[in-house]
């Protein structure tokens, strides 16, 4: 063996040995990112009196540190059955919460793909500054925007209003920006073979850009499902009154006293969140390539 | 999704049935009618009382406290048997006595009458011998008048006139003699009379020394009266089978005698009769004085009886933090009665906001659930608020109250199902 292949060895060794590192770190990292939701399923079967005595300290009624069970010492359905028999106000925010996201995820179908396909297959005066405003748009971090959208809804009369919220959303860039996305890994020779096919653009769009950029809208809606079904800053911002509110604030009404119906809350919250991640997973990613990918 | 739509439906139907059914009225400008009842006694004031037969033995006792009693109704009766024994010893002791006063007044007579024919005798006897001197005397004035006559001539002898002068003389002395005889028997007549009349006084002194001694035992110890109208009465007694009865209807109040026990001369039973007075007496609080005044017409009924009357409060006293009110009854009122209810009821200002009393709960103090409506996640409900209030007034079924947050149309929850809670979410039924 020369040295060129003694160093070769040596050097396949420590990155074999790297690789085991960051591995381990990397699970390491993994875990204590996914604490908070390992804790999640044991405070929800968790008994009331059990939750008191592990988080004493932190409810100022004990000393010391406050201790965790992954698995309840005594095990109960109490928040399961309180939440799901005796909380209709769990149900009217679910609903609610059903509701806006759909409206929302419609919205931004009917608004959105349209959007997306004419940056994606047409070519006219002002189409990248358009886009390169879209993206702008998509930059702007939510609290820069609350107070022209505050006033524009008041002027509209849709303060309070669940419109207040689910029109601003509908209008959302990011989801354009994803399908755009999508839309731009068809080639645009296939849509010129359908136009010489005599297509006209609305069947081009339907038959041959939404099957193809399939995976785009499908990422721009999962992402847009998880953001709003877990919305927040806008319904306290713009909704007043209860009635109109999402689960995503039902929460915060719990104080540290019903820890674990809270932790029973946030189990059901979560379901539908992992449901449509579990359906979308594989769009999701890709959606999140394209994020990443400059044509 | 269908899952989630079930459990909604489920959830709302077990959160409807959990939640308390309530029913309102708003407050209302009102007085408040107040009622304020109170027990009470009924007490005779003049009652009458039974003495008992000092010495005699109670066989049974025939009426209670509390008892309706006519004339000639039987209270007790005493044992015929001691009572025979008793009236012998107290007969023997009265002969006894008698026998002794006559004995004292036959001497004392004796000795009056004694006295009385010495006196009679030597008034008598000096009376004869005045008589008889006086006669000698008459006689020595006749022999003057006749010596007189024979006055001897002028020219007689003066043997003559010696022995006419002699004889004259004599008779003088006699005169002068039976004078002195006379005077002197009237002296001793006098002193004997004297004499006699001290002997016949001292023997109606002593007579009525006898008398005098009777009369003062009588009348200071009354022993021989009180024996001879007791034995009069246990005559009577006796004749009625031992049995004593009541003279006069009435209410039997007391009674102070067994059977088996021998009496003294206290009373032994109270009674009220028609004549009696009685007066209703009751004890009130504090709270309860403000209702109450004196003058204030009340009205009375009467436990065992429908009998119902109007009087008016005479007094009210404080005693030890309580107030005793007195009211004296009419002749007649209340009769064989011996325990009441007042009835006190008064009208008080209107006052602006009158509720049921149910609608007043106590959470710390006097409040009031107003039922509203309020926003939350299910939408518009009804929920309740406790709002203190002040209590102006009460009464059994309403109370006064006032805040300066209450106003008139209000909803105060009045009735609910359930226990309640400020800010409790409920339903109207």
């Amino acid at each position: 063996m020369d040295v060129a292949q003694i160093i070769s060895v040596k050097i396949k060794k420590k990155k074999k040995k790297n690789s085991w590192l960051a591995t381990g770190i990397c699970f390491l990292m993994a875990f204590i990112i996914c604490l908070p939701l390992l804790m999640i399923p044991g405070g929800a079967f968790m008994d009331p009196a059990e939750i008191r005595q592990m988080l004493s300290p932190v409810l100022g009624a004990g000393n010391g540190y406050a201790i965790w069970h992954f698995i309840p010492i005594y095990p109960t359905i109490e928040h399961f059955y309180r939440l799901l028999i005796g909380s209709p106000a769990f149900y009217k925010l679910f609903w609610n919460t059903v509701g806006m996201t759909g409206a929302i995820l419609a919205g931004q179908l009917i608004v959105g793909l349209p959007s997306a396909w004419a940056f994606a297959a047409f070519k006219f005066r002002g189409r990248d500054f358009l886009f390169g405003l879209y993206v702008v748009l998509m930059l702007l971090p939510f609290q820069v925007m609350l107070l022209p959208q505050y006033i524009v809804l008041q002027k509209l009369d849709l303060y309070s209003n669940p419109a207040a919220v689910i029109l601003p959303a509908v209008f959302s860039t990011f989801p354009v920006f994803i399908m755009y996305r999508g839309f731009t890994q068809i080639d645009l020779e296939v849509l010129e073979a359908a136009r010489l096919d005599g297509a006209g653009e609305l069947q081009i769009f339907l038959y041959v850009g939404l099957p193809l950029g399939q995976m785009g809208t499908r990422a721009a809606m999962v992402l847009s499902f998880l953001e709003y079904w877990n919305l927040v800053e806008q319904p306290m911002a713009f909704l007043e009154e209860q009635k109109d509110w999402p689960l995503s604030l039902y929460l915060p009404q719990l104080d540290i006293s019903q820890a674990g119906f809270a932790f029973a809350v946030s189990v059901v919250v979560l379901i539908p969140a992992l449901f449509v991640f579990a359906l979308g997973q594989d769009a999701l990613e890709e959606g999140i390539t394209y994020i990443g990918t400059k044509k | 999704m269908a899952v989630m739509l079930l459990m909604t439906f489920v959830s709302r139907i077990v959160y409807v049935n959990r939640l308390p059914r309530v029913r309102w009225q708003n407050p209302t400008a009102a007085s408040i009618r107040n009622k304020l009842l109170v027990d009470g006694t009924v007490e005779v004031v003049n009652s009458e009382a039974v003495t008992g037969m000092e010495g005699l033995l109670v066989k049974r006792v025939c009426v209670a406290a509390g008892e309706q009693i006519e004339a000639g109704t039987v209270l007790y009766e005493v044992d015929t048997e001691d009572l025979q024994v008793q009236l012998s010893r107290l007969e023997a002791e009265e002969q006894v006595w008698q026998d002794q006063v006559n004995a004292q007044r036959k001497d004392a007579a004796t000795e009056i009458a004694r006295a009385q024919e010495d006196y009679d005798t030597t008034v008598a006897e000096l009376d004869r011998k005045i008589a008889e001197e006086t006669k000698l005397l008459e006689d020595a004035m006749e022999d003057l008048d006749t010596h007189m006559f024979r006055l001897p001539k002028e020219d007689a002898p003066d043997e003559v006139w010696i022995a006419w002068a002699d004889e004259r003389t004599r008779i003088d002395r006699e005169i002068e003699q039976r004078k002195a005889a006379i005077e002197e028997a009237g002296f001793d007549k006098e002193k004997v009379l004297k004499e006699a009349g001290r002997n016949i006084e001292d023997a109606k002194d002593a007579q009525n020394e006898i008398e005098g001694a009777y009369s003062s035992s009588y009348s200071a110890i009354g022993q021989i009266q009180t024996r001879q109208n007791k034995i009069e009465a246990w005559k009577q007694l006796l004749e009625n089978e031992g049995q004593i009865m009541a003279e006069q209807e009435g209410t039997i109040l007391e009674v102070m005698l067994k059977s088996g026990v021998r009496m003294s001369a206290d009373a032994v039973m109270r009674y009220a009769n028609a004549e009696s007075s009685r007066i209703f007496r009751t004890i009130i609080s504090q709270d309860q004085k403000s209702m109450v005044h004196t003058g204030d017409t009340v009205h009375l009924s009467f436990a065992g009886s429908s009998e119902e009357v109007s009087e008016t409060i005479d007094s009210i006293v404080q005693e030890n933090g309580s107030y005793t009110v007195t009211i004296w009854l009419e002749p007649g009122v209340a009769k064989g009665r011996t325990e009441g209810t007042m009835e006190v009821t008064s009208t008080s200002e209107i006052y602006d906001y009158v509720i049921p009393r149910q609608a007043l709960r106590n959470d710390g103090g006097n409040c009031v659930y107003v039922l509203e409506e309020r926003n939350g996640i299910l939408g518009t409900e009804l929920s309740i608020r406790s709002l203190t209030v002040r209590l102006l007034d009460e009464n059994e079924d309403n109370v006064a109250i006032a805040d300066e947050l209450l106003t008139g149309d209000m909803k105060i929850v009045t009735e609910s199902d359930k226990e309640l809670s400020n800010g409790a979410a409920v339903v109207e039924y």
